[in-house]
């Protein structure tokens, strides 16, 4: 009793301080309500203790202080879950304890339980069945399985079932010492059972009813004795299952989400799935009271409160609680064995099975053993009617436990105890090995799984990493005092590219592919990340993470798009470093919550990245590769004389005129289409496939972002088509601005990166690998040469322009870069516009290069 | 520092709940253990031997379920005599009865003077002489619970 007390204080302690861990501060609001609820227990219990032992000599030790502890359990944590809740469950234990006292002192209501049984039970059935006409349900739409009004509601399938075992313990007390036949004596009470069965089976109270066909089969066990019992009634209920499969949803549904819980864990079996996840999250200590988020189990307080001990004690926790429950029934059976009367003897055996078997099937449909049923964990969960039903059967085998001159009756059937407490005794092991099971062997895969929410939480409460970039500016950062940090976007325009993480629409971009260093469980040392979780039940502060963005490019990018759909990637051509990357129109991170479906229904579709998954016909930019190729062949053509080309009726022309003189090398800057057929009879399909294959166009870039499926090979059907834009093959700006760095950088083509490094504590500025280059071209020298012809008079840069109509858009595209002999950072661009705007596309891409050619002024 | 405080009031609450549990298990076995010994112990009717040969010795009780007679000292009942053998005769409490065997004395064995070749089954009062030693057996009434 004792040990009950100091346990109980020490869990509300804990949710006391909770507050003060989660915050990392003593300055916080501490929770106090609990201790309310404590005292009223502490009070109660005393009181029930000195009552008893003045009242009776010698009475069963274990029972008040196993009930108190886990009644005591149970009401802190539904003070942690709500603390409204809370409160009427004290009120309802004063109701309880009060009435196990009463039961105690007025010992002649067994007289008149076991005399007028029928009547009992029939007043039970009617109760019950007074909820078909009056049924409601308190927290609104719901099972009407409550009688009731005004604040003050019970459920009568609670009392039904202690109604039930004395009933059964009356009847069977008449008539076993006759000798009996099994379907004589079973008549009566497999009408009363089956009755009581049917009207809950009838509400689809089915823990209820499965409850009841289990007490009435265990009880007839007990005292007949006979196997083929269980043996029919497990067939029943398999066979009841089956047919329920057929009839009801709600079974079929039930047996679906337990035999299959990963099919649909967002809907059907969403309760299951958080259950299994709550207890993986608890491990071996739990996260200590108040520190989990066991709430986010639906109904944690009552069905699922198993899972919320578990979360928050952890394995040690739920197995002490499995414990308690097999030292409950063991103490009902052995109380049973100790028996006077044969009444006693069924009364005490019927009230173990009945706390055993409820026990088992709540924290078994919470550990997935079973499938769900919704009834409540005697004494633990919140429930008025169940607390005070519980109470009153410990009342009752605390009279049976009194002893008495008598010596005890020999028991007819030791092999059928023998039985039921194996099966107890099994079940229970099952539930502990299970619990471990859940929350050591594959708390892992659990907690990975997308279902696991906790992030949520902890994106309130832990510091997320900064992001920043090249030249360490702030893009995203954190802001808020713990408890009520949120996540902001510095930056909007980069939207598309560095995402989002909320609560409400989930993880995109880069906040979701660094997720794990920004939140801090990737990257920090493992020792750091165990002691956080141990001692505050959080990951570790975020780390910042550096872009190779550059966040003055970036600027100028925007701001010359503007209000034009397209795309612009800059990159370092050696490097593969990304310097800017727009994508308009962009979405706002800061402003999801109100403007999401806005922008999901926008047709310019804002969401969508153009750099990275927008997929835009080649066009006829592609003339500076094919030039590089034929002059590293040596076999490059002449230039007809009319510079535009007809295909299937549709003129292709020049973006803009080309400067003088006319040249091939002209021709190809402009993105003439016939100089582009011209270069492509030269090339076979074959050579062509090769080509794009080198460039990258059918590889998706290695970046940590969300990036379109790449085109295949096999859609070039002939390499003119390709050359002139018209063949399948679709490339994004990235892939585009990836293959115009290869030309940059002697033929090699880089891998593209946009996160740098990330700030550890303990090594300092760690970079994260890149992937290697791919070599394009294999004569360098080559490559320089043309690049020099394709040059521009006055700039150390080459490009490419090319607009052309395609069936309901036009797309203009613009590529470019530095020469390989230029001194400074090697650059290449891609630009690509969602209109006929090659001025514009120029403007951008030639600010671009010159801007970063220039060191920008900070 | 509130973490270090919480973590060690954990530690304290997972620790106080295993010692109910501890207790509670203890104060079971405790129980389940005095139950047995009483059991056995008022089951198995206390075996009295008196020795009737001058020098007449104390009276010895037994409430094993086998008591073996003979010279050896590890017998249950050792008897310094050069006419007994070592292990000498076995007593022993089976079907609610107590058994007297010879183990294939020297001297052989003698209930009420006739001389035992198979068990046979004891009464209190009978006289059994073991070589030259005589004793009376009696028997302890069962104890009523």
């Amino acid at each position: 009793m004792g040990f009950a007390l100091l346990a109980t204080a020490c869990y509300s302690l804990i949710l006391s301080l909770s507050p003060a861990v989660r915050l990392h501060s003593f300055q916080v609001e501490y929770r106090w309500h609990h201790w309310i609820g404590w005292l009223a227990w502490v009070a109660l219990f005393s009181l029930a203790y000195h009552y008893l032992n003045r009242l009776f000599e010698e009475h069963d030790p274990y029972l008040l202080p196993i009930t108190s502890l886990l009644s005591g359990w149970g009401l802190i944590t539904i003070f942690r879950l709500d603390t409204q809740l809370g409160y009427r469950q004290t009120i309802w234990l004063g109701v309880g304890v009060i009435s196990l006292m009463l039961i105690s002192r007025y010992q002649q209501v067994f007289t008149w339980l076991r005399r007028y049984k029928y009547l009992w039970l029939t007043v039970g059935l009617l109760l019950t069945a007074l909820t078909f006409a009056l049924g409601t349900y308190p927290a609104g739409e719901g099972p009407r399985l409550w009688l009731g009004c005004c604040g003050f509601y019970f459920q009568p399938s609670e009392p039904l079932k202690l109604l039930l075992v004395v009933y059964l313990a009356a009847y069977l007390a008449e008539r076993i010492p006759f000798r009996f036949r099994l379907p004589e004596l079973l008549a009566p009470t497999l009408i009363m059972t089956g009755s009581a069965a049917l009207m809950l089976v009838l509400q689809r109270d089915l823990g209820a009813a499965t409850l009841i066909i289990g007490i009435y089969t265990l009880v007839i066990f007990l005292a007949a004795g006979r196997r083929r019992i269980l043996i029919i009634s497990g067939l029943f209920l398999i066979a009841a299952a089956l047919a329920g499969t057929l009839v009801f949803d709600v079974i079929r549904l039930r047996l679906e989400a337990w035999l299959n819980p990963w099919v649909d864990p967002a809907n059907r079996s969403f309760q299951i799935v958080q259950s299994l996840i709550s207890v993986a999250t608890g491990r071996l200590l739990g996260s200590g009271i108040g520190l989990g988020s066991p709430a986010l189990v639906p109904v944690a307080h009552s069905d699922f409160i198993a899972a919320a001990i578990a979360e928050e004690s952890g394995l040690a926790g739920i197995l002490a609680l499995i414990s308690l429950f097999a030292l409950l029934t063991y103490r009902c059976l052995a109380i049973s064995l100790a028996a006077r009367t044969s009444f006693q003897h069924f009364l005490s055996a019927g009230i173990g099975v009945y706390f055993a078997i409820q026990a088992i099937l709540i924290m078994g449909g919470n550990l997935r053993l079973l499938p769900l049923t919704g009834v409540t964990l005697p004494f633990v969960s919140y429930g008025g009617s169940s607390l005070v039903t519980s109470f009153i059967g410990i009342g009752m085998l605390l009279w049976v436990s009194l002893p008495r001159p008598e010596p005890p009756l020999p028991v007819q059937q030791a092999r059928a105890y023998t039985w039921v407490t194996a099966l107890f005794l099994g079940g229970f092991a099952a539930l502990a090995v299970l619990a471990g099971w859940w929350s050591i062997v594959r708390a892992d895969a659990l907690l990975s799984r997308p279902e696991n929410i906790r992030w949520m939480v902890n994106l309130r409460f832990v510091p997320r990493g900064d992001l920043l970039d090249r030249r360490n500016e702030m893009i995203a950062t954190t802001t808020g005092e713990r408890g009520s940090l949120t996540r902001q976007l510095l930056y909007p325009p980069l939207g598309n590219t560095i995402g989002y993480i909320n609560p409400r629409f989930g993880k995109a971009g880069l906040e979701a592919s660094l997720d794990g260093y920004l939140s801090g469980l990737q990257g920090n040392p493992a020792s750091r990340i165990w002691l956080a979780e141990l001692i505050y039940s959080q990951p570790p502060d975020g780390l910042d993470v550096r872009l190779s963005l550059d966040l003055g490019l970036q600027r100028i990018a925007d701001g010359l798009l503007e209000n034009h759909r397209g795309a612009v990637v800059l990159l370092n051509a050696r490097s593969g470093e990304i310097l800017a990357i727009s994508s308009h129109p962009y979405y706002d991170p800061n402003r999801l919550d109100e403007r999401y479906s806005e922008w999901l229904n926008d047709p310019a579709a804002p969401f969508v990245n153009r750099a990275t998954q927008g997929q835009y016909p080649t066009a006829t930019v592609l003339g500076p590769f094919l030039y590089t190729y034929l002059s590293e062949k040596g076999s490059l053509p002449v230039l007809p004389l009319n510079l535009s080309y007809i295909h299937e009726n549709q003129t292709l022309t020049c973006a803009r005129p080309p400067r003088t003189p006319l040249s091939l090398e002209t021709a190809i800057e402009a993105g003439c289409p016939a100089a582009l057929v011209e270069m492509s009879r030269q090339i076979s399909t074959a050579q062509m496939r090769e080509l794009f294959n080198a460039l990258g166009f059918f590889a998706a870039p290695d970046i940590r972002l969300d990036v379109a499926p790449p085109s295949q090979a096999a859609q070039i059907s002939s390499s003119r088509l390709a050359a002139i834009g018209k063949s399948e093959v679709k490339v994004t700006p990235l892939q585009m601005a990836q293959a115009a760095a290869a030309l940059t950088n002697n033929g090699s083509r880089p891998s593209p990166r946009l996160v740098v490094s990330v700030e550890t504590p303990h090594q300092g500025r760690v970079i994260l690998p890149a992937g290697a280059a791919v070599p394009v071209f294999g004569n360098q020298q080559a490559v320089t040469d043309a690049l020099q012809q394709l040059a521009a008079p006055d700039l150390p840069v080459w490009q490419s322009l090319s607009a052309q109509q395609y069936e309901s858009t036009a797309y203009t595209w613009f590529i470019g870069g530095t020469l390989p002999q230029w001194g400074g950072t090697p650059l290449a661009i891609a630009v690509l516009l969602e209109e006929n705007n090659p001025q514009l596309a120029q403007t951008i891409g030639e600010t671009m290069l010159q801007s970063a050619l220039q060191p920008v002024s900070p | 520092m509130s973490g270090i405080l919480v973590l060690i009031l954990r530690i304290l609450f997972a620790l106080l709940l295993y010692v109910f549990l501890y207790w509670a298990f203890s104060v079971i076995w405790r129980d389940l253990r005095v139950r047995t010994q009483e059991q056995t112990r008022e089951s198995i009717p206390a075996l009295l031997f008196t020795p009737l040969d001058p020098p007449a010795g104390e009276v010895m009780r037994f409430q094993t379920s086998e008591v073996i007679l003979g010279r050896d000292t590890l017998c249950n009942l050792c008897v310094p005599h050069e006419t007994v053998s070592a292990r000498h005769a076995r007593f022993t409490f089976q079907q609610n009865q107590w058994w007297v065997e010879d183990l294939n004395s020297t001297n052989g064995s003698f209930l009420n003077g006739e001389r035992l070749t198979t068990r046979a089954v004891l009464v209190s009062g009978d006289e059994l002489r073991c070589g030259q030693i005589t004793f009376r057996i009696e028997m302890e009434p069962k104890k009523q619970i």
